[in-house]
């Protein structure tokens, strides 16, 4: 399956009376390496679940390799979902399962529902979790209960079940922000690599720049809900990024 | 989804064995469903739904008796209330002045005896399920609404007592504590350290009872103690289904305006609900006749004293003991039977009931997708959630007394009555856990497509199936007290032979049967308090 493209026309999301997002023209080629910076309420969580088809824009539209989700079924809907995989802060994580039950979740949604029924005495798939799990450097908690993990733990088992839905969209949205500097480091570096190698598209909002660059190849700015600047990553100068954090209203 | 799987089939199939063998116990008889001829006056039955009698005279004398169950929930409420108020703080031990030094140790043990003493009398007022009060109160002072009315204040005050003596005993200590340091009195260090903190408790906890109790009060009557019972026990008695139709449908409506009313109840401020209560307790002791001075006349002083004297001489001899113990357990394998069947049907069927696993989703202001299937769900949804109020509506008495119309009196009418009763209980309980459960898994797996049964099976049980077990250990033992009222309209168990000692006051034999079952409901209620403990605690 390749990643999917994506085309926002005039997309814009409201809460109540704050616009969280205005009138956004976006597209998102296959495969693309994105970085979605700009300060705390400026619509960059918004925006991703937006993309993941897990909320309702207010106007304009956003299609999926030509399809848009607005006309979609409740089985494309899903399909899309399935095609995307979150990794936030940490609270991605099914309490009182195994490591082991949280990455096969992510395969689950395609399953026939006698398998999902089968699953819960049944272990499947074994290798194949045991695979992913060492690919992100947890091969030895596949049993433990991921609840008891630390932050970078829990991120990666998201990575792993993300990997083990063959998702085509990462989407990441602040991932290091409850994360110490050295495992930052390597849970961006790994979303790097495992998209890289499967030609899925990556898009991380973050806060601290400097740490995506080395991994994604373009920028997009968005301040108070609007595109502020959308470029190739070695093309920013550090005056534009001043300017992204310093002119806003939550500043202001 | 979990990996403990062998703990698990250990567990179930140990439920599974328990199972057979209380059917096989029982004698539970589902074939008997299938009979033509209960088949046959079960369709006479419904045939009376058809044509209900809405005449002008009979809708007025059911109004009458709504009126007066209701009034007879409120006084009895208002009686349980003093009875518990007194009871509690006899029997908890206050916070913070476990051992204050300046008590003397006859003082101490003085107020441990009370202690004991106001737990026992506790436990037995709530023992004992309020129709059989009820009924050896209609023995004694004759029909009317008066014997519903103090049975129950008894068994309502033991239940209500037992947990504000707990809330007590939950509450912050260092209130309590300072108050002493400061030489306060008991009565200062009740009303001023404790009352306070238990006060919201303590009347959120009535409003819940007092619906309960005007419940109760609307099927007493089977046992000729006033209010709407009453009528369906005419109704059934002289083959009048049409009259039965109305009356049932009067339950059933009575029922949901009381839901209705209590969700209400329950979002005003709880002053609102206090004065009403008060309100109509005094509206009901001038409306209701109560018979006041039969309680101190010399007859029912007598009817007293042998009733007591009874369980100074409870009858002894090995027959007797012999078949009381066989018809306790026959009365715990009926609720074991019922509440697994109910609670397997509502397992299954509960979550059809949620509307977070089918037509609305986890996600706020998600995209649903367009198609006419989203609303396929609706047509399982509806239905569904209109059977568990129905069979949550009516009390199991009520069932009892249709199944035995349908497959004849016995234990397999009142296995069914209570098959359907907690089915409809336990499916709105565990939609209400459903419905609380930290929903943050749940949308995870939605946002990445998963669908209804992984939701259900991945997202939201691994964290409720603790409390929904905790629920039905405790309905089960709730039914165990269900199942001994059951035998009072014929369906089987301890009731039938309850209802012949209080019928020809045998007060030895009484006391035996109710001796007998204390002992086991003790048992079980501490095996359950301990098993609930274990599920919470993981």
């Amino acid at each position: 399956m390749l990643a999917p493209k994506l085309v926002l026309s005039g997309v814009s999301r409201r809460w109540g009376s704050r616009e969280a997002l205005r009138d956004v023209n976006l597209s998102i080629e296959p495969g693309e390496r994105i970085a979605l910076i700009g300060p705390s309420g400026s619509g960059k969580t918004t925006l991703l679940r937006l993309l993941m088809a897990t909320l309702k824009t207010s106007s304009g539209s956003i299609a999926v390799d030509g399809r848009a989700i607005g006309q979609m079924t409740p089985r494309e809907i899903r399909n899309h979902r399935l095609r995307c995989a979150l990794v936030d802060q940490g609270a991605q994580i099914l309490p009182k399962l195994s490591v082991h039950a949280n990455v096969i979740a992510g395969s689950v949604a395609t399953w026939p529902w006698w398998r999902t029924l089968a699953s819960t005495v049944l272990q499947f798939d074994k290798e194949k979790v045991a695979a992913l799990l060492d690919d992100v450097g947890l091969a030895d908690r596949q049993w433990d209960r991921a609840d008891e993990l630390s932050g970078g733990q829990r991120q990666r088992v998201s990575i792993a079940r993300a990997l083990a839905g063959n998702a085509q969209l990462l989407l990441a949205d602040e991932p290091t922000a409850a994360l110490d500097p050295t495992t930052s480091a390597d849970v961006i570096k790994l979303m790097g690599r495992v998209t890289k190698e499967r030609n899925a598209t990556l898009v991380i909002s973050t806060h601290r720049v400097s740490q995506v660059l080395g991994e994604v190849d373009r920028l997009i700015g968005v301040r108070d809900g609007e595109i502020f600047f959308d470029q190739a990553s070695d093309k920013t100068s550090d005056d534009e990024l001043q300017a992204l954090y310093e002119g806003s209203r939550e500043r202001a | 989804m979990n990996a403990p799987s062998s703990r698990t089939a250990v567990r179930s199939a140990s439920v599974a064995f328990l199972l057979l063998i209380a059917i096989w116990h029982s004698g539970f008889a589902a074939t008997l469903l299938w009979d033509s001829e209960g088949l046959a006056s079960f369709g006479d039955v419904l045939a009376g739904f058809g044509s209900p009698d809405f005449s002008g005279s009979f809708l007025s004398r059911i109004k009458t008796l709504a009126i007066e169950s209701f009034l007879i929930g409120v006084l009895g409420t208002a009686l349980a209330l003093l009875v518990a108020s007194f009871l509690a703080i006899a029997a908890a031990e206050i916070p913070g002045l476990e051992d204050d030094p300046a008590h003397s140790p006859s003082r101490v043990f003085t107020r441990h005896l009370l202690r004991v003493c106001a737990r026992g009398i506790l436990t037995f007022f709530r023992s004992i399920p309020e129709i059989i009060w009820a009924y050896l109160f209609v023995r004694i002072f004759g029909l009317g609404p008066g014997p519903a009315v103090f049975a129950i204040g008894i068994t309502f005050g033991g239940i209500i007592g037992k947990l504000f003596a707990e809330l007590i005993e939950a509450a912050d200590p260092a209130p309590a504590r300072h108050l002493r340091a400061t030489g306060a009195g008991s009565v200062a260090v009740f009303v001023y350290g404790v009352l306070p903190l238990v006060r919201r408790q303590w009347v959120a906890y009535t409003i819940f009872r007092l619906e309960c109790a005007i419940r109760s009060a609307s099927i007493l009557g089977v046992v000729g103690a006033g209010g709407l019972g009453q009528e369906i026990d005419l109704s059934m008695r002289y083959f009048q289904y049409d009259k039965l139709a109305t009356a049932l449908l009067a339950v059933f409506a009575y029922v949901v305006v009381l839901e209705i009313a209590g969700i209400y109840l329950r979002k005003i401020r709880p002053a609102w609900p206090v004065a009403c209560l008060v309100f109509a307790s005094i509206l009901a002791l001038f409306h209701l006749d109560i018979p006041w001075h039969e309680l101190t006349s010399a007859e029912s002083l007598k009817q007293a004293k042998a009733f007591l004297s009874g369980f100074a001489h409870p009858t002894t001899t090995w027959p007797f003991i012999k078949n009381a113990l066989h018809l306790v357990l026959l009365t715990v394998s009926m609720a074991w039977v019922a509440t697994i069947i109910a609670a397997v049907l509502a397992f299954v069927l509960a979550p059809m009931a949620a509307t977070t696993f089918t037509v609305r989703g986890y996600l706020v202001d998600a995209p649903r997708g367009r198609g006419w299937f989203q609303w396929a769900f609706l047509l399982v949804l509806v239905p569904l959630r209109l059977t568990l109020q129905v069979t949550r509506a009516l009390p199991e008495l009520v069932w009892a007394l249709l199944f035995i119309v349908w497959v004849g009196p016995g234990v397999t009418a009142g296995i069914l009555a209570l098959t359907v009763h907690t089915f409809g209980i336990l499916g709105r309980l565990y939609s209400d856990v459903f419905e609380e459960a930290e929903p943050a898994p749940a949308r995870t797996l939605e946002a990445s497509g998963a669908g209804p049964l992984a939701r259900y099976l991945c997202g939201v049980l691994p964290q409720v199936m603790p409390r929904m077990l905790a629920f039905t250990l405790f309905r089960f033992e709730v039914n165990v007290r269900a199942a001994a009222m059951l035998g009072f309209v014929g369906a089987g168990g301890l009731g039938d032979a309850l209802h012949t000692a209080i019928s020809l006051f045998h007060m030895n034999d009484l006391a035996a049967l109710l001796l007998v079952s204390l002992a086991v409901i003790v048992i079980i209620d501490s095996i359950g308090d301990w098993l609930r403990m274990r599920l919470i605690r993981g």
